[in-house]
């Protein structure tokens, strides 16, 4: 009768200190953890990289779409094509750098037409300050400008217009900009200023709609 | 009481086996491991969700379920979805088995399914876009070009970046090149032996035709060179002796000149 339950009984006895034992090992060993963190890590770093490769694709796609609308007689002509590129690629050494510039100008301008100026002056601030060769700079300020205008901060404003003027003498909405100047004056009452800032638009600017607007502004004070 | 022993021993060492690690490392699977759930982005998204990014992890691959069908992902794959019918890949290789008209989208244009049962491989490697046909018929819409070009069963063609005339470029169709295909389809493959079997029935079918059709294109084109090489040689002999026979001419003219004839 003994022999009969002695295998039994040491059977039993050895899976019980069997699973006693692993169970202790898995509760006082540190390596589960750290296999833990390790899934958890590795699929951070996967997430992170589907991230990039989508906004690879995504600056793919864009730089694709460019290249069928470049007008067709400037591409056989390399030289030009690759002269302005060394001028401006050594500056972006990064190709998420531009995307990321133009992300922030197509949210903060977004923000614009929602009349959510605070918000668009922040995003377009943030891209004028460190994404300098970003294509959208002159539009970031005079979106800027007009942003600050319209929440009445006339000192940025002018602040904003002063760098704009110095940085894009030449630009359409430079002048344009510079009404809001003018506007600016008007309500301060500095009405000379004013005019010899519209006068200015008309003899500086080529832009007929902007030359108009300028003198309707001028003849108004004219009056 | 020695055979109790020995008996017990036994026992105790086969229960004792069970605590050690094993790790059998295959070298490479024919059939690549499905993975449980993708990778997600933006964090759970869905199929119902637009612009939702899946990947898989390297050596693994996960089956999508779209209304069309199946879209299989391959190792370290990246695609998002766009819409049901319309993903883009952004990175590796996908497999397609479904219905016609399901899009799959690249910087450099689109594929789509024209067949009611299409299977197809894209695979995304050094900037371009192969695309391998296996069943069906696919057609590819080169970006800023408005013709269509047809990729039939057993064939394979590339799509690469937009050229100087503002059209992405594809390449001369030919047969699939079956030195690395079959290892990429059995991977990417989830059906049963029987039915790759007849799977690869078919498609040796469709690719001895395609090898046929691409070795008569291939015999018509070197004759047309030929032809093209004789016609110019033809035309080379008859001017070098139109102008032996001018010079001959001017030259008996002097000659005439020079004792007074004229």
């Amino acid at each position: 009768m003994k022999t009969k339950y002695f295998i039994p009984f040491c059977l039993i006895l050895i899976f019980g200190i069997h699973f006693a034992f692993m169970n202790f090992k898995m509760f006082f060993s540190s390596g589960s953890l750290i296999s833990e963190e390790l899934v958890q890590t590795r699929t951070k770093l996967e997430k992170e990289k589907l991230k990039t490769e989508v906004a690879y694709y995504e600056l793919e796609s864009l730089r694709q779409q460019v290249a069928i609308n470049l007008p067709g007689n400037i591409l056989p002509k390399e030289y030009p094509v690759r002269n302005l590129a060394s001028i401006t690629r050594s500056n972006v050494k990064n190709p998420l750098s531009q995307f990321e510039g133009d992300r922030l100008f197509r949210e903060g301008k977004a923000y614009f037409r929602q009349k959510d100026y605070i918000k668009s002056n922040e995003l377009l601030s943030n891209l004028i300050l460190n994404y300098r060769y970003s294509p959208h700079l002159p539009e970031a300020y005079f979106l800027l400008i007009e942003g600050f205008y319209q929440i009445e901060d006339f000192e940025t404003c002018l602040e904003e217009l002063d760098v704009m003027i110095n940085q894009f003498p030449d630009n359409e909405l430079t002048g344009y900009a510079m009404l809001r100047m003018g506007q600016i004056f008007e309500k301060r009452e500095r009405l000379d200023d004013a005019k010899s800032i519209y006068q200015s638009v008309i003899q500086s600017f080529k832009n007929k709609e902007l030359k108009k607007q300028a003198q309707i502004l001028f003849d108004g004070l004219s009056l | 009481m020695k055979n109790r022993v020995v008996r017990c021993t036994q026992i105790l060492l086969f229960v004792l086996s069970f605590t050690l690690e094993v790790d059998v490392g295959a070298e490479s699977h024919v059939s690549l491991l499905t993975q449980k759930k993708p990778l997600n982005y933006p964090q759970n998204c869905d199929s119902n969700t637009s612009d939702c990014g899946y990947k898989t992890y390297p050596e693994r691959k996960y089956l999508l379920k779209v209304p069309k069908g199946t879209l299989t992902l391959g190792s370290d794959s990246i695609v998002v979805r766009k819409s049901d019918a319309r993903y883009a890949l952004v990175k590796g290789m996908v497999m397609f088995n479904g219905e016609f008209d399901f899009v799959i989208e690249t910087p450099m244009g689109t594929i789509k399914t024209r067949t009611p049962h299409s299977d197809l491989i894209i695979e995304k490697s050094d900037g371009s876009y192969i695309i391998k046909v296996i069943l069906g018929e696919a057609e590819i819409d080169p970006l800023g070009s408005n013709t269509s070009i047809r990729v039939l069963a057993g064939y394979e063609n590339r799509l690469s970046g937009v050229n100087d005339r503002g059209v992405a470029t594809t390449a001369f169709p030919k047969p699939i090149d079956v030195s690395t295909f079959f290892q990429t389809w059995a991977s990417l493959y989830s059906g049963d032996k029987n039915q790759f079997e007849k799977d690869l029935t078919q498609f040796k079918i469709s690719h001895s035709r395609a090898v046929q059709a691409i070795s008569e294109v291939y015999s018509e084109t070197s004759d047309r060179e030929i032809a093209s090489y004789e016609h110019a040689m033809k035309l080379r002999n008859e001017r070098i002796k139109k102008d032996t026979e001018e010079r001959t001419k001017i030259r008996k003219m002097f000659e005439r000149r020079l004792k007074g004839m004229d």
